[in-house]
């Protein structure tokens, strides 16, 4: 029976009714014909209508029984079938109930009518809160038109029944609002009451399968940050190692194939399901299944089989053959999902295995198994692993063998990957070439003794002959090759195995090192048993050859080179200039000692630090510019700026950079730079002068050394063809410091012919024309006439003096330190000569002199001019206090006597005229008076004393008795505190303002004068009050000024210079003063004292 | 203004013609009888005193009992003049007094200096004026004991 029957259930219903009304129609119409027949013949005929109403009574019973026994199987049937029916519906349902998956049947309006727990879980809703409502609720409402869309269109397409996997991915909404994305499958059904259509979403939060993308996504970034983070830190080790930069690159390109290896693992997770009925018979399975274990049949085959045999089935291919059989019936007793077992297949793959019951009202109806293949993740976390391990390793190992100082830790460390596999003896191989590069003959320039016995000891030298490994090596392709066992491997002929295996070598791995495509010598590894290097070593040693050999290689050169390196170090540390390199940044990689003196800082403490925060910050860019031209285009650029000494201090630096260029790439390698300090040039000229005489002194003995040293350094160079390329190098920068020096260098024999010169003070001589230098210097020397000093102080330094002297060449000056040169003996075999280019200094010289005398000459100018200023001052002074009084007195003289003589003769009005012209004659010589007075304070010295201000008050006062007794006056006088003043100018300031006061109280019936103190923002303030007319605040600005008056001089007598003297004098003090009034308000003037001393 | 037949009892030395006449006021109204000789200039004062130029035959003998000497005189001027006298044995005890509108304090430091007798103002008021000139005039020729040459 299938579900599909039920349709048919109402036409055999109808059916059956027909059969029994057929029976009924039959039976009736065959009693119709016969009944009749059979009573008139066996019936007498008096007694035939009797029968004939038996015969009716018969016919109704007999039809009566034949319908309940038709209608009772009918309905019996029926009742069957639908009793079946609610029995398929219950477990329909009870399987919807128990699936891992949440199901939600919704009806043709898009209602929800079932929602089973798994859906509850899920969305978080309860069956009961969502039965009945549009499954609009279960989704975000962006998602709502276009989902009902979809819904109506499927329902509209009768074509399908089913829609799975909607190919785009839906998002969930939960009842506390949060998000998840599902993976939904639309099936539909007629509803068999109402016939109305249903459709059933089938659907799976796969926030977890999400997640698990997400945290490999985030494992690979991890990863990559990770691998980002070594890939710095060996960038920095190969930072110091020019060289090793392609080999960087070889890591980095390996690292970056790992994670492209790793992006491919990422996939969606697939899992195989296996549905298992309470019978132990398979329900379901899907392809998944069938391949993750590798079974051939299809998923359908395997439906009924009994679950034990397909356990069975799996078994061999699952690592270890596990009884699987008992393993699942311990686990099917539990009730509860279990999750996670890791099961190992035989091929390696690792499959996550869970459990899930399907229960129905808390009984178990089946189980479900759920494999996932969790291989490439588990391995992509291995790679991982090895990667960073791989990386670490090269790390560690590439940072020892920078720390190693010498061949030997040098080798040990290059060794350790290999010894830690499997101990080892390690030999260095060092190969002398010949002049086409081949090898021709190889030294053992180190060893390690792990196995004793084993190996040849350090020093040994063979010919390429003599080593048959090696030159089978040579042979080949440069790269790693392991010997696993010299007794089986094709590069190793049979004498060869007899040799090694006398030696005591079983195994061998050879690592060839080149630099520069050249092969310069090998690693060799030995074992006295088999032993072969991993392929992960081997990667490592492929990436650590470069290194190895770069640093085998400086290590060597830089023994080789040491001698003359110490030479020119030795010499550039004695040079007064500071001579420093830098790295093309700026940093300091080299300063020689003399910073300690021009800047106060040990070289030490300067090398690796950038240049730049030593610079004043004003000439920051002009450096910074000048590295810039340099780095472009490799010149000598010489530039002034400021720099700071180690006590802070900013000295002027006058510094020559070159560049150094790496011969081969033409690439700025480091800025080479000389720099002095021209500080003490322009401001002691003494103390310059003695620094510039020692200076040309240590030149001149070090140039004398570095000769005679370069010599020996050339026959060196010619007997070590190998370390030509580091000599040249060094020479160069020996070249670039003499050249930069402004100074030439000679030497001349004993009959004073010049024998060699250099320094960079010949471009001086004829920039550009380098034709003419031998002619130049020949005019330097002048030896051809005996008495000229540049023949006499060369002749003075081969009698063995010393001399010197000085030689104008076109524009330039030279001075010229003549000393012996001798030989290794003592004995002297000619001059050698420093001139140094005193140009610059003897025009800074002029210039200084220059200046001085032009300063002087202004000096005694102004002085002239001040001098006469100050005449026509006092003659001015001088006049007005003689030639102007004499008329005055000619005035009142004259009008007197006229007065006095003639008076009779004169009217009344004319004596009055007289008067007048009297009165003013003896006001204009007072206001005379009082502006001598003014103008005498000007020049006048204060003498500051500790005085008592109290005493001057009581004087003043004094002096003025008689006006005070004849007027009514309150005068308060309060204690002054003592303060520092001169006491004849402070009694003048007293009393001029006390007269002042006086004055202008003069109308008042009781007049009040209060003199006092006070402190007003810490300084001592006096003051003195009245009560008189006071004055109009908007003239305060007049009061002080000479001459200024506020009032009619009919009012108040007076020249308006009382004040001005006081300012002046309080001003002299260093004081200020000032004043406040009003109108017939009374006024207070104030004054403060300079207060150094006051209290 | 100069007599010859009389030795003058005071040489006023003095270019301002104002001051000249005011001064001479003074001292006339004071009744001052003795003999004043007037010159105008410092050279024609040293003339004087020392009989040159036009003095040249006037009696050295006779000397004025003071020398009245303004300190602003052109040609040579009255702290010269001072100087001059001074410093010559013939005329170092002849009392000088200076008569002159300068309050400077270097004018009267210099004069002292130079060995002047006395430092008179001239004030701008007249009264005051006569009362200086006429007390300068008694006081050195009537009360002041001058040595004997």
């Amino acid at each position: 029976m299938t579900r599909a029957s039920k349709p048919h259930e109402s036409a055999s219903d109808s059916r059956a009714a027909l059969r029994i009304s057929l029976i009924y129609a039959v039976l009736g119409i065959l009693w119709i014909l016969f009944s009749d027949r059979i009573v008139e013949s066996i019936v007498p005929p008096e007694f035939v209508t009797g029968a004939q109403t038996y015969k009716g009574w018969a016919f109704v019973a007999a039809n009566a029984l034949l319908l309940f026994v038709l209608m009772r199987r009918e309905f019996r049937r029926v009742e069957r079938l639908r009793a079946e029916q609610r029995e398929e519906s219950g477990q329909f349902w009870a399987i919807l109930d128990s699936v891992a998956d949440a199901i939600v049947v919704i009806d043709e309006a898009q209602r929800i009518v079932q929602f089973n727990p798994r859906a509850a879980q899920t969305f978080g809703y309860s069956a009961e809160e969502v039965i009945g409502k549009p499954l609009d609720i279960l989704m975000p409402e962006r998602y709502t038109p276009l989902h009902r869309e979809y819904v109506r269109a499927f329902g509209a397409d009768t074509s399908r029944r089913v829609q799975q996997n909607i190919d785009r991915e839906l998002v969930g909404i939960r009842r506390d609002g949060s998000e998840f994305p599902l993976e939904v499958s639309i099936a539909r059904v007629r509803h068999q009451q109402d016939g109305g259509m249903r459709f059933i979403a089938i659907m799976r939060d796969i926030s977890e399968r999400k997640q698990a993308e997400r945290n490999l996504l985030r494992a690979q970034e991890e990863l990559e940050a990770r691998v980002e983070e070594r890939a710095g830190a060996l960038q920095e080790t190969n930072a110091l190692l020019q060289q090793e930069i392609q080999e960087r690159h070889a890591v980095e390109n390996r690292l970056q194939a790992t994670m492209l290896r790793l992006e491919t693992l990422i996939e969606h997770l697939q899992i195989g399901v296996l549905f298992v009925d309470t019978t132990g018979r398979v329900a379901h399975a899907n392809h998944q299944f069938c391949a993750l274990f590798e079974l051939e049949s299809a998923p359908g085959a395997l439906v009924n089989i009994m679950e034990t045999e397909i356990l069975e089935r799996i078994r061999p291919i699952i690592a270890g053959a596990p009884d699987l059989v008992h393993e699942h019936r311990r686990i099917e007793d539990r009730l509860k999902p279990r999750a996670d077992d890791e099961i190992v297949l035989v091929d390696g793959r690792i499959l996550l295995r869970d459990y899930v019951p399907i229960l129905e009202g808390g009984q178990r109806i089946g189980h479900m198994w759920e494999y996932r293949d969790i291989t490439d993740q588990q391995r992509s976390e291995d790679a991982l692993q090895d990667a960073l391990q791989q990386v670490n390793t090269l790390y560690a190992v590439g940072r020892a063998l920078i720390a190693a100082d010498n061949l030997e830790s040098l080798l040990h460390a290059f060794a350790e990957p290999a010894m830690q596999s499997r101990p080892c003896n390690a030999t260095l191989f060092y190969y002398d070439l010949d002049e086409m590069g081949t090898p021709e003959a190889l030294t053992i320039a180190a060893c390690t003794d792990s196995i004793p016995g084993l190996g040849s000891p350090v020093g040994s030298r063979y010919r390429m002959a003599d080593f048959p490994l090696a030159r089978t090596l040579l042979s080949g392709q440069p790269g790693v090759v392991s010997i696993p066992d010299v007794t089986d491997h094709p590069l190793i002929d049979p004498e060869l195995t007899t040799l090694l295996l006398k030696e005591g070598i079983r195994a061998t791995a050879i690592i060839p090192l080149l630099t520069r495509g050249r092969r310069i010598g090998h690693v060799g590894f030995i074992w006295n048993t088999p032993h072969a290097l991993e392929a992960r070593e081997q990667q490592a040693y492929e990436f650590l050859a470069p290194q190895m050999a770069a640093l085998t290689e400086s290590r060597r050169l830089f023994a080789q080179t040491q001698e003359a390196e110490r030479r020119y170090r030795l010499m550039a540390d004695n040079i007064m200039d500071m001579i420093s390199r830098h790295a093309p940044d700026g940093t300091f990689l080299y300063v020689s000692p003399s910073c300690r003196r021009l800047l106060g800082y040990e070289p030490e403490v300067l090398i690796g630090q950038p240049v730049y925060p030593l610079i004043h910050p004003e000439s920051v860019d002009t450096v910074k510019d000048s590295h810039a031209r340099l780095l472009a285009v490799p010149d000598v650029e010489t530039l002034t700026f400021r720099i700071r000494r180690s006590d802070g201090e900013y000295i002027w630096f006058e510094t020559t950079g070159h560049t150094v260029s790496d011969p081969e790439t033409g690439v700025v390698q480091e800025i080479l730079a000389t720099s002095r300090d021209i500080t003490e040039r322009k401001h002691v000229e003494q103390a310059l002068q003695k620094a510039r005489d020692e200076l040309e002194q240590r030149v001149a003995e070090r140039t004398a050394e570095l000769i005679q040293k370069n010599t020996e350094l050339n026959a060196e160079i010619t007997r070590r063809m190998e370390s030509e390329r580091a000599l040249s190098d060094s020479e160069a920068k020996l070249r670039q410091i003499i050249s930069q020096m402004p100074a030439i260098v000679w030497t001349t024999d004993s009959s004073l012919r010049l024998r060699s010169a250099a320094g960079g003070g010949l471009s001086s001589l004829r920039p550009g024309e380098q034709v003419h230098i031998g002619q130049a210097l020949e005019d330097m020397l002048h030896t051809d006439d005996p008495t000229h000093p540049a023949t006499r102080a060369h002749l003075s330094a081969l009698a063995g003096t010393p001399s010197s002297y000085e030689r104008q060449i076109g524009a330039f000056t030279f001075e010229v330190k003549v000393q012996p040169l001798k030989d290794a003996t003592g004995q002297t075999i000619g001059c050698v000569a420093v001139a140094l280019d005193v140009t610059a200094r003897k025009a800074a010289e002029a210039e200084i002199q220059h200046l001085n005398e032009r300063l002087e000459q202004r000096v005694a100018e102004r002085t002239a001019q001040l001098e006469a200023a100050n005449h026509e001052l006092e003659a001015f002074s001088y006049s007005v206090s003689h030639d102007l009084r004499a008329p005055l007195r000619a005035i009142d003289g004259f009008s007197r006597i006229l007065d006095q003589e003639h008076g009779a003769e004169l009217t009344g009005d004319a004596h009055r005229y007289l008067r007048l012209v009297r009165d003013n004659a003896i006001r204009m010589g007072q206001l005379i008076d009082d502006l001598l007075a003014f103008s005498r304070l000007g020049k006048q010295s204060v003498r500051k004393q500790q005085v008592a201000p109290t005493e001057i008050v009581r004087e003043v006062l004094q002096m003025m008795q008689s006006e005070l007794d004849s007027r009514a006056i309150e005068m308060t006088i309060e204690d002054l505190p003592p303060c520092q003043a001169d006491p004849s100018l402070l009694r003048q300031v007293f009393a001029n303002l006390i007269s002042n006061a006086l004055k202008f109280t003069r109308n008042r019936a009781q007049a009040r004068i209060e003199i006092g103190s006070m402190r007003d923002n810490g300084k001592r303030v006096y003051f003195i009050r009245d009560n008189g007319v006071g004055f109009d605040m908007r003239y305060a600005g007049k009061l002080f000024g000479v001459f200024q008056r506020l009032h009619r001089v009919e009012d108040y007598e007076g020249t308006g210079v009382g004040l001005a003297i006081v300012q002046r004098i309080i001003h002299r003090h260093g004081g200020s003063v000032w004043a406040e009034g009003a109108a017939d308000q009374g006024a207070t003037f104030y004054f403060t004292l300079g207060e150094a001393h006051d209290d | 203004m100069m007599t010859s037949e009389q030795p003058a009892e005071i040489l006023l030395v003095e270019d301002d013609p104002n001051d000249l006449e005011l001064t001479l006021h003074a001292l006339r109204r004071h009744d001052f009888a003795g003999q004043i000789q007037v010159v105008r200039d410092g050279a024609e004062a040293l003339d004087f005193m020392f009989c040159t130029g036009p003095y040249a035959g006037r009696d050295p003998r006779h000397r004025p009992r003071l020398v009245l000497l303004d300190l602003r005189l052109p040609k040579m001027t009255g702290l010269e003049v001072l100087q001059h006298l001074k410093s010559d044995e013939r005329t170092r005890t002849m009392p000088v007094v200076v008569l002159s509108s300068s309050r400077e304090d270097r004018d009267i430091a210099e004069s002292y200096r130079l060995g002047v007798n006395s430092y008179v103002v001239k004030p701008v008021d007249f009264e005051q004026f006569r009362r200086a000139v006429q007390q300068v005039g008694l006081y050195w020729t009537t009360l002041n004991q001058a040595p004997h040459t």
